[in-house]
Formats: structure tokens, C-alpha cells, sequence
């Protein structure tokens, strides 16, 4: 399955590593970290040009995000109404909301490439949240800049261990964003249960 | 702790969830850890989806040494990984990677004497 896809970089370059940044911006399982460590092997042999793939994924990328954050904003004041309607979803809701505004560049920024899989999420947040357009956009292009150079300069590095670099970076990633959403969800069970103690 | 459990199933479940993930990645990390241990790139066997031209540049060969183990122009764009290439021949990947392993390791063989 790898083999075949990493096959596919070469012949279609640009065109793939486009629609694969693009798809895996909007939460679709499409292996794009992967596809960029390729694509920054064929950079490095001179099958493909430095500035089209950088250009490819930076693009594909950008215009993912921005779909999300105006599905988000499109639909936010439907979904609020329906989830506000529940005085305790409600509470929980207003809170996080309240804790994404206080941090919301450094959310945006790590949540294009430390904590990847969350990106496509945060993006619909920021939407929904009415987080201001050009704070979102700001962030975003600094994060999927960071996340190309990184995937792109490492294939271009290690032009024959993409296969190993993409397998590590994958758990490496998963580990960090799990990670991440452990400690959230424990910080959360910790206020509860001092909540709780109070009652 | 019990009445926490009783109030807050899903948000225990989801931490619990997250916790073991957490655990199976890192372990999946440290497992590809001896991978990387005083690697060399001639270590990785050449793959099928690679190009003419990222094999020579990844694995130190001259132009002329991959292009005539793959019967190819010397100086050919050719922009197609071996798995396709063995497609218009009508041949297996590992057949052309017996070939091209095999003259590589007679150059390196050359280079040595």
C-alpha cells in the first residue's frame, strides 16, 4: 500500500501532493506527511522542483483550513443553538471556548504540525468561535509553513528512509496528540472531581 | 471516585481512551528506535517506488552505472519509479532489483580495489 503510493509521487508531483494536503486538512485519512517526505526525495534527486512542491502543499494545505474555518463560521450559529440548549453542555462549551480564545494562536500554530490530527478540528473551532479571520489566518500560515518545511526538508535529508521516517513520525505524532488530549481530558476529570467535592 | 465514575462515564472512558493510545504509540516509537541505531544509508534496500534518479542520488552511484543496469538513456528524465518501469518491460521489481543490486555492489566492489 506504502509502495504504491510513494510510486504515485513522482508521476503525479504537484497534482497529488495538492489534493493530499487538501483532503488531510479536512480530517479525511489521506497519509500527506508521508507524501511530503516523498515529494522532498524526488527534490533531492531532481525529479521534482523544490519551489512547485513547496508551492503544491502550502496551497493545498491553506485552502483546507480556510474551508473548515468558514464551515465553521457558516454553521457556527446553528450548531451553538442546538448544543447551548442544554444548560450543562452549555457550561462546559462556554469554558472551552473561553480557554481556545485565551490561546488561540499557539492552538492554531501546533495544531498544523505537533499535534496534527487536531488541526482539522481546530479549524471548525475557530470558525464556530468567531476567532477573527486574519488572527486565524496568521497562524495557520505559520504553522502549515513549519509543517512543509519540516516534512519536505526532512525527505529532501533522507531521501531513501522515507519509509522508516514516515512510520516514526506517524507514532510520534499520534503519541504527542493523544498525549496531549490525555492530559486535557484528566485536567478536566480533576476539576470535576474537585467540583464534586464541593457540592 | 465512585460518584465521579457515576457522573462522568464518557469523559473516565475517553481518558482512559487517550492514556493507553498515548502508551501504544510511544511503544510503536521506541520499536523503530534500533531502525535508526548507526544507520547507514546503504542499509535500506532499494525500493520499488524509488526513481533512476533518486537511486543514484540516494546511494552514491554514477549516472552511468544505474542507466545501463536499467538499460535507460544516461541522461533521461525519466521520471518513473522501477515498479512502473518493470510494468513496460513486462518484467518483476525484483527482477530489475537483481540486476541494479547487483551492478552496484560491483561498482562499490571496483571502488574498493
Amino acid at each position: 500500500m506504502t509502495a504504491v503510493l510513494l510510486a504515485l509521487v513522482p508521476e503525479y508531483g504537484a497534482a497529488l501532493v495538492l489534493v493530499a494536503t487538501f483532503l488531510s486538512c479536512l480530517a479525511l485519512p489521506v497519509p500527506s506527511s508521508l507524501i511530503m517526505l516523498a515529494a522532498g526525495a524526488f527534490v533531492a534527486s531532481g525529479d521534482l522542483s523544490a519551489e512547485v512542491v513547496v508551492t503544491a502543499a502550502l496551497t493545498g494545505a491553506l485552502l483546507g483550513d480556510q474551508f473548515g474555518f468558514w464551515i465553521g463560521r457558516a454553521g457556527g450559529p446553528m450548531i451553538k443553538a442546538k448544543l447551548w440548549h442544554q444548560p450543562a453542555t452549555a457550561r462546559m462549551l462556554a469554558r472551552a471556548e473561553a480557554r481556545l480564545q485565551k490561546h488561540d494562536l499557539l492552538a492554531v500554530y501546533l495544531t498544523r504540525w505537533l499535534f496534527s490530527p487536531l488541526g482539522p478540528y481546530v479549524n471548525l473551532l475557530g470558525g464556530v468561535t468567531q476567532m477573527k479571520w486574519l488572527r486565524f489566518t496568521f497562524a495557520d500560515i505559520a504553522g502549515e509553513a513549519t509543517w512543509v518545511a519540516l516534512y519536505v526538508g526532512l525527505g529532501i535529508g533522507f531521501a531513501s528512509w522515507v519509509e522508516a521516517m514516515g512510520a516514526t513520525l506517524g507514532n510520534l505524532v499520534g503519541a504527542m496528540t493523544t498525549g496531549l488530549l490525555a492530559w486535557l481530558l484528566g485536567r478536566a476529570l480533576w476539576h470535576k472531581a474537585h467540583e464534586n467535592g464541593r457540592d | 471516585m465512585k460518584r465521579l465514575w457515576q457522573k462522568h462515564p464518557l469523559l473516565i472512558l475517553a481518558f482512559g481512551l487517550a492514556m493507553v493510545l498515548t502508551l501504544v504509540f510511544s511503544v510503536r516509537v521506541a520499536m523503530f528506535a534500533p531502525h535508526w541505531r548507526g544507520s547507514d544509508i546503504a542499509a535500506q534496500p532499494i525500493q520499488g517506488w524509488m526513481t533512476p534518479r533518486l537511486i543514484m542520488h540516494a546511494y552514491d552511484v554514477p549516472p552511468e552505472i544505474v542507466a545501463q543496469a536499467l538499460a535507460i538513456p544516461e541522461h533521461s528524465n525519466l521520471r518513473l519509479p522501477l515498479s512502473e518501469l518493470a510494468k513496460t518491460r513486462g518484467v518483476t521489481v525484483d527482477t530489475l532489483l537483481v540486476t541494479l543490486n547487483a551492478a552496484i555492489a560491483a561498482y562499490h566492489e571496483s571502488l574498493a580495489k
